[in-house]
């Protein structure tokens, strides 16, 4: 019993963080139509970009993530010029081989530059795990939750409450509409995949304490990511965290009671059965479809 | 139509034919041969995920999956059951498809991205089945002492003698697919990847064409892994890593969505390239990439457009200077 609600806490605090993966795919999937496969190289770039800034550079932590943020808002901001904007009117899979180029791209780039060598990161907060009756928890993974759940509501009140982030929704609606109701369009979807791109790059930070870092940290916390995103339904924001709480405890729960070598299998087993049972996800709308 | 126009459009399948025949003549050494046979493999691959997500756009990103289940299929047969080694290859095909049975009923209905997520979920299943499984697979220490064919009293543990079963077997997949698309399946295929809704309005059965589309794609896959079980006489799950799935998708994007030559070439070129740029180490993934992004802008079809411009040019059909019947369709498409 302890150990279960152990894999639950373990569970939720890893969800959170897929969750924060996952709005950056539905933020831009939403705005852009399209699944951004170099999405979790963002995660990487995070990781590595807060590497550079307090390992390298010295920058104390309070300071080194912010300016790690500020890199991968530049990144992305450039993966959008040059790979997403001018495909904007292409096929589909023209696009998406573009994002998986992109992708490729950048894992290797990371990899010339930094070496295929695992990378140690110090714990970003107090790493003493505390005892609770027979329960020990590590504020780490607390912290985690705390900031994944501030974090969406800070979106969800952006995108609901302020004109830009109500611009950004009528963009991601329709774009000939909103451009006609005189919102800029351009500059909506470029906002979209910067907080996007900083989104996932924060949650690589989050995670890089957890994990070693290393250049194909991006793919394996990529495909969690938008299984989360499909579990909550790709059309909603807020679900999207809620399915990376659920897909985090059932990796949690599924390597305690079942086996931890197919930890990752039982993660696609249940995306699979989502996809055939409840294609729009837990809280996604049905979409209607015309010719 | 000029006479060298005619004697190119019936010379040219068969000059083609000649340069792939001797060409293990004029390869250096053992390394390049195998570079190309390798090469080879993954052409027939493009060009089977070609049928799939080229002609009837359904987007696989889990298409490795069926290639490994081939290659161990057909392993598994060798090894331990000592089937005939031909059998072995189109029963590889046979349990892939039947895979594609069993994956694609279900999936069937789901459209574009929700498919795509389903294949890559099916995907990484598959390669964690292979390392788990161990009793059947044999983990991640694979499948040891695959025979090789020996037909006619050729050995073809040589590469550049293994080399002609691949060239055969990319020449069969080739014409079946140029004949798969030139029918009236395969018309409704593309009727599908234009629009499905509309195709079905017009009496296209899409769940029955789409499961065809699979079921052949996944069979040629399964060849495909079945020759490169037999070459590499040693497999295991490193080989169909599930990331291997985009590469197989870009080669078949890069050479041209729809196209047979491109998709073939793609494939060709593709893995080729990466070869070529060893000398310049890691920093040629890095130039991959980049270079599928350039060629995804600039040449939205790809390398198969510009072999069909020539093409076309050669045969007399298209002017130089004037813009190709497929353009102006496009064009006319986008109005």
């Amino acid at each position: 019993m302890v150990n279960f609600i152990q894999a639950l806490i373990q569970g939720v605090a890893m969800g959170s963080l897929y969750g924060l993966i996952a709005i950056g795919y539905v933020l831009i999937y939403n705005a852009w139509g399209i699944l951004n496969f170099a999405q979790g190289d963002m995660v990487m770039v995070g990781a590595f970009a807060v590497l550079v800034t307090h390992m390298r550079l010295g920058l104390p932590m309070w300071l080194a993530i912010p300016v790690a943020l500020l890199i991968c808002m530049l990144i992305g901001f450039l993966i959008e010029i040059t790979a997403f904007r001018p495909l904007i009117d292409a096929i589909q899979q023209r696009r998406l081989i573009a994002t998986i180029g992109i992708g490729i791209f950048l894992r290797n780039l990371v990899r010339v530059v930094f070496g295929a060598d695992p990378y140690y990161f110090p714990p970003i907060f107090d790493n003493t795990p505390y005892k609770v009756g027979s329960l020990t928890i590590v504020p780490q993974n607390i912290w985690n939750m705390v900031i994944g759940f501030l974090l969406i509501g800070a979106l969800t009140l952006f995108l609901k409450r302020t004109t830009m982030g109500k611009s950004m929704r009528a963009t991601a609606q329709d774009r000939e509409a909103a451009r006609l109701m005189g919102i800029n369009v351009k500059r909506s979807m470029s906002l979209t995949f910067i907080i996007a791109s900083a989104l996932g790059g924060l949650a690589g930070m989050l995670i890089c304490p957890v994990f070693y870092v290393v250049p194909t940290l991006g793919t394996s916390m990529g495909n969690k990511g938008f299984s989360s995103a499909l579990f909550g339904g790709i059309s909603s924001d807020g679900g999207s965290m809620l399915g990376g709480i659920v897909l985090g405890l059932l990796e949690a729960i599924g390597a305690t009671t079942i086996s931890s070598a197919f930890q990752s299998s039982i993660a696609y087993a249940v995306l699979f059965l989502v996809l055939i049972f409840m294609p729009n996800g837990i809280f996604g709308k049905k979409e209607s479809r015309k010719v | 139509m000029s006479t060298f126009n005619k004697i190119y459009k019936y010379s040219r399948i068969w000059v083609l034919l000649i340069v792939a025949i001797l060409l293990p003549k004029w390869i250096p050494n053992l390394y390049y041969q195998g570079v190309v046979n390798t090469a080879l493999i993954f052409a027939i691959l493009s060009l089977s995920l070609n049928i799939l997500s080229g002609c009837t756009g359904l987007f696989c990103v889990g298409f490795v999956a069926f290639y490994g289940i081939g290659a161990y299929g057909a392993a598994i047969l060798a090894t331990r059951f000592q089937w005939p080694i031909l059998l072995c290859l189109l029963a590889g095909g046979v349990i892939s498809m039947a895979f594609s049975l069993l994956l694609g009923l279900p999936t069937m209905r789901l459209r574009g991205m929700y498919f795509a997520v389903a294949t890559l979920a099916f995907g990484e299943i598959m390669y964690q089945l292979f390392v788990n499984w161990v009793s059947v697979t044999g983990g991640s220490s694979g499948i040891k002492r695959i025979p090789t064919p020996n037909w006619f009293g050729v050995n073809f543990r040589k590469p550049e003698n293994y080399y002609y079963i691949l060239l055969v077997a990319a020449v069969i997949v080739i014409i079946l697919t140029r004949n798969l698309i030139n029918s009236r399946p395969g018309r409704a295929m593309l009727s599908i990847r234009e629009n499905d809704i509309a195709a079905e309005a017009m009496g296209v059965d899409v769940p029955k064409y789409k499961m065809l589309a699979f079921a052949v794609s996944t069979f040629f896959a399964g060849v495909a892994g079945g020759l490169f079980a037999f070459y590499a006489r040693y497999i295991d799950p490193t080989s169909f890593v599930n990331a291997e799935s985009s590469a197989i998708l870009a080669m078949m994007v890069v050479g041209g969505i729809g196209s047979i030559s491109g998709s073939f070439i793609g494939g060709l070129v593709l893995s080729i390239l990466p070869e070529m740029m060893r000398f310049l180490g890691n920093i040629r993934l890095v130039l991959y990439g980049l270079a599928v992004v350039v060629i995804i802008i600039f040449a939205p079809k790809g390398i198969g457009g510009a072999i069909e411009w020539i093409d076309g040019v050669l045969c007399g059909t298209i002017k130089v200077g004037q813009q190709s019947q497929a353009a102006d369709r496009q064009a006319e498409v986008k109005e």
